[in-house]
């Protein structure tokens, strides 16, 4: 598989993550805290380097853009698993398979890193690559911008232009 | 605007701005939107970790 079909598996796997959320936060009716809503503009911000890849070709400051955006989203979920790792504090929101959301937040934040370094080591292609896949860049590129575009409205329904409750 | 908090529907605005951007193939403006956000970002994640965000500003 080429370099840009890895890059665009990186933006499904992220939206899925993030439609995931909704899925927490509707059907579990888990509003989403302000740190929480920084945790999922971080993971956009990782998708959109690996989206640059995918429209304008593989570049070392795309991937740069990923990672700053990684360590960002890696810093917010720290500080919020820092908030409440003492004993005595209960976590933030329900548990999902054991762990807090913003601990799986860390740690999505964290393999990201890891895939990008993956990406970067052994997949040095010197020359342009075409996408095998054109449906899958598509498919990256419409499920991103919708689950964004989605948190505007979600976030101006649940925090109007005041404090977030 | 009341708070930092309410900063946060107009990062997600930013950053749809910066992928329908890539989509027209306007890369520069795209990543310099995107820069933005993320330092609005920085900046609401300052305030939130310092407890400011009671504070109108």
């Amino acid at each position: 598989m080429h370099e840009r079909n890895w890059n665009a598996l990186l933006v499904v796997i992220i939206s899925a993550i993030l439609w995931g959320a909704y899925g927490v936060q509707f059907f579990e009716h888990e509003q989403p805290c302000v740190l929480c809503l920084l945790q999922r503009l971080g993971m956009i911000s990782v998708a959109f380097g690996a989206l640059l890849n995918l429209k304008f070709g593989i570049q070392r400051s795309h991937y740069g853009i990923s990672l700053v955006a990684a360590i960002f989203g890696g810093f917010v979920a720290l500080r919020q698993i820092a908030l409440h790792v003492c004993p005595g504090f209960s976590i933030f929101g329900k548990p999902v398979l054991g762990l807090s959301l913003y601990t799986w937040s860390f740690i999505i934040f964290a393999s990201s890193i890891g895939y990008i370094s993956l990406l970067m080591i052994f997949c040095n292609d010197k020359k342009e690559t075409k996408m095998e896949k054109k449906w899958l860049g598509y498919f990256a590129f419409c499920s991103l911008f919708l689950v964004t575009a989605a948190n505007i409205f979600t976030t101006l329904w649940q925090c109007g232009l005041g404090d977030c409750e | 605007m009341n708070s930092g908090e309410s900063m946060v529907a107009v990062l997600f605005l930013l950053m749809t701005l910066a992928i329908a951007m890539i989509y027209s193939g306007k890369r520069k403006m795209a990543i310099t939107i995107f820069v933005i956000a993320l330092a609005c970002c920085c900046f609401l994640l300052f305030h939130v970790a310092t407890n400011d965000l009671k504070i109108n500003w």
